[in-house]
């Protein structure tokens, strides 16, 4: 009995702020408002998103955080490996500096790289100075897949560095032991035991990436770049909250289905794979 | 061609600027069974992580088959390791464990699979091919654990404590079981306990460490018969230790008596180390003993009792079939080929 009430707080809060919201967003997106301020059920919000402009936003918005998701994983599993592998005095101080920009705001972040890549910004400084001709950094999806992949980093590096840090050692002797070189070794023991780390490391990135609208508003102006900000503009500008709400179901139900196809592809033994986020 | 498989010289092996293993000698003849014998921290788990190739030693050389192994990496040593908690490989079914090596060798697949299953045979867990390892107890991880090394046919194979997570029942088998597969399929055991009876259980020969030394190399017999050092005689079964005075050839005396031994080459009224099995002391009537004492508690130990008895400032231990009460006063009989002479430590 204490057991069930002790978990009241939890599920009370579950259903406020997880399962009310979610309901109250399918709601809003199932319902059209006519000119007359009549509310109706109709799903013309959802034909609607499948307008080839809002796909185009979609597609564009898919492809840019696979894009920068598959960068982090690029630069952060070697990153993770140099600190796993790092002598323990120097190993606490590396992942404090990993974690330190986490600290500073995110929007302080991004703000900072509209003033290194800008027009005036310390690039064009600097290449202006050596006599070089200015290039546009900045509004630029190469800017927006600079600010993802410099914001979300550590999300990809930490619970592989996690992994690794955990993985017992005598396996890797183990492996050695029966005949593998460093690469045989890498390919056939590390690497396939620290899927469950790349596995959250992939949907911490993934998932911030395809719903973004800060970065892409600010390191791309202000144009409908990605899904995030078609939503941020349903809600804020064109004040259309059942469009928004369509649009943000569709959003989250593509993240739902990729993070399915991502665990279907961990594959492995079920019990094995701990650090992913289902 | 010597027989030495593998030999060690003047190895040292150093943490941080602390000497772990100092300065060792010792060597493994084909088709032995040597155990590495030592309390926790004595530097025998180094040591055999150096045969392996884990750790390179600070300074000292070593051979297999008379070619300087030093700084070889342990992949291309022919020599493969059982590991005290098994490291079975858990993203991997148990037919892929036991493959691993076979696999990097590039075996046909037909080839690797009949070894497995031979291998499987050997160690009594046939059909476990399809099993995960999460799904096998700890006795089975241990089998195929030998199992994933055997298949390599390494010229030697090293085991760290790997009896040490077992129940005693199943240690016990274990030990037998391991024995007879060294003696069948003639590999080189390197062996490493902190379990004294399972030492002289199954080696052919035993080395002896404590604080990165060898205390003694030998038989078990010799070792348990003739330690060389207290240290020895203690660690390798209970032990009698009393200070004596070797007063020349063949005579010592402790407890206030002269004894006659077997023991000589000593300095006149040397001071040394006396060493008596408690299995070797008689209990006999207070008037026929050498001693007297009296039994201060009495232990039933199954097979026979663990008598304590107070004689003089003295505490014998004392093993015997026969009981004698507590509080009792008893005689303490001992024959020459019972005290055993040591150097005493430093």
């Amino acid at each position: 009995m204490i057991k069930r009430l002790s978990s009241g707080p939890y599920l009370f809060w579950m259903l406020m702020f997880v399962i009310v919201p979610i309901v109250m967003i399918l709601a809003f997106s199932m319902v059209t408002v006519t000119s007359g301020g009549d509310w109706s059920f109709s799903l013309s919000n959802f034909s609607r998103a499948f307008d080839p402009i809002y796909i185009a936003v979609l597609g564009r918005s898919l492809k840019i955080a696979l894009e920068a998701t598959f960068i982090c994983f690029i630069l952060g599993y070697p990153m993770a490996m140099i600190l796993a592998k790092m002598p323990v005095k120097y190993r606490t101080f590396s992942v404090m500096l990993f974690v330190v920009p986490m600290w500073m705001n995110f929007l302080l972040r991004t703000y900072a790289w509209m003033t290194i890549l800008g027009k005036n910004g310390i690039i064009n400084g600097l290449l202006s100075l050596l006599g070089l001709p200015n290039v546009t950094f900045l509004y630029t999806e190469g800017a927006v897949l600079l600010g993802m992949v410099y914001n979300f980093l550590p999300f990809m590096v930490l619970p592989i560095y996690t992994v690794l840090m955990k993985m017992d050692q005598s396996l890797v002797e183990a492996a050695e032991d029966l005949g593998g070189d460093k690469r045989t070794v890498f390919r056939k023991v590390i690497f396939p035991l620290s899927i469950p780390g790349i596995l959250s490391g992939v949907s911490m990135v993934f998932m911030p990436s395809v719903s973004t609208f800060v970065i892409s508003n600010l390191l791309y102006g202000g144009q409908y770049m990605l899904i995030g900000n078609l939503i941020e503009q349903q809600f804020l500008v064109v004040n259309d909250w059942n469009f928004g709400s369509a649009v943000a179901m569709i959003l989250m139900l593509l993240i739902l289905a990729s993070m399915a196809i991502m665990n279907r592809f961990g594959g492995g033994n079920p019990e094995e794979r701990g650090a992913n986020l289902w | 061609m010597s027989d030495k498989i593998v030999k060690g010289l003047n190895i040292t092996k150093e943490f941080n600027g602390v000497a772990v293993v100092k300065n060792i000698d010792f060597w493994v003849k084909k088709n032995q069974f040597l155990t590495i014998l030592g309390p926790s921290g004595c530097g025998k788990t180094t040591t055999l992580r150096m045969i392996a190739g884990f750790e390179i030693p600070t300074s000292g050389k070593l051979y297999f088959e008379g070619q300087e192994i030093t700084n070889t990496p342990p992949y291309l040593r022919p020599i493969n390791t059982v590991f005290q908690k098994y490291a079975l490989f858990p993203h991997m079914n148990i037919y892929e464990n036991i493959a691993f090596g076979l696999r990097i060798k590039k075996l046909p697949e037909k080839e690797i699979a009949l070894k497995i299953s031979k291998m499987l045979e050997l160690v009594n867990l046939r059909g476990f091919e399809k099993r995960s390892v999460a799904s096998l107890s700890g006795g089975q991880q241990q089998r195929i654990a030998i199992a994933r090394a055997l298949v390599n046919e390494p010229k030697v194979l090293l085991l760290d404590e790997p009896l040490g997570a077992l129940d005693l029942k199943l240690r016990k088998e274990m030990q037998i079981e391991l024995k007879n597969m060294q003696k069948e399929l003639g590999i080189t055991f390197v062996y490493v306990t902190h379990d004294q009876e399972e030492a002289l259980t199954m080696s052919d020969k035993i080395i002896i460490m404590n604080h990165g030394e060898i205390q003694q190399i030998g038989s078990p017999t010799d070792i348990y018969n003739e330690p060389e050092n207290a240290f020895v005689a203690d660690f390798i079964g209970e032990s009698n230790i009393f200070k004596g005075t070797m007063v020349r050839d063949r005579y010592v005396t402790f407890a206030n008596r002269g004894f006659d031994c077997v023991d000589f080459g000593f300095a006149p009224n040397a001071p040394v180390d006396v060493v008596i099995r408690p299995e070797d002391v008689r209990l006999v009537e207070p008037a026929t003993g050498l001693l007297k004492g009296i039994v201060k508690s009495v232990v039933f130990k199954g097979v026979h009792y663990e008598m304590l008895v107070n004689e003089g400032d003295r505490v014998w231990m004392v093993h015997s079939t026969t009981m004698v009460p507590e509080g009792d006063e008893v005689g303490i009989w001992l024959t020459p080929d019972d005290i055993h002479i040591m150097d005493q430590e430093v």
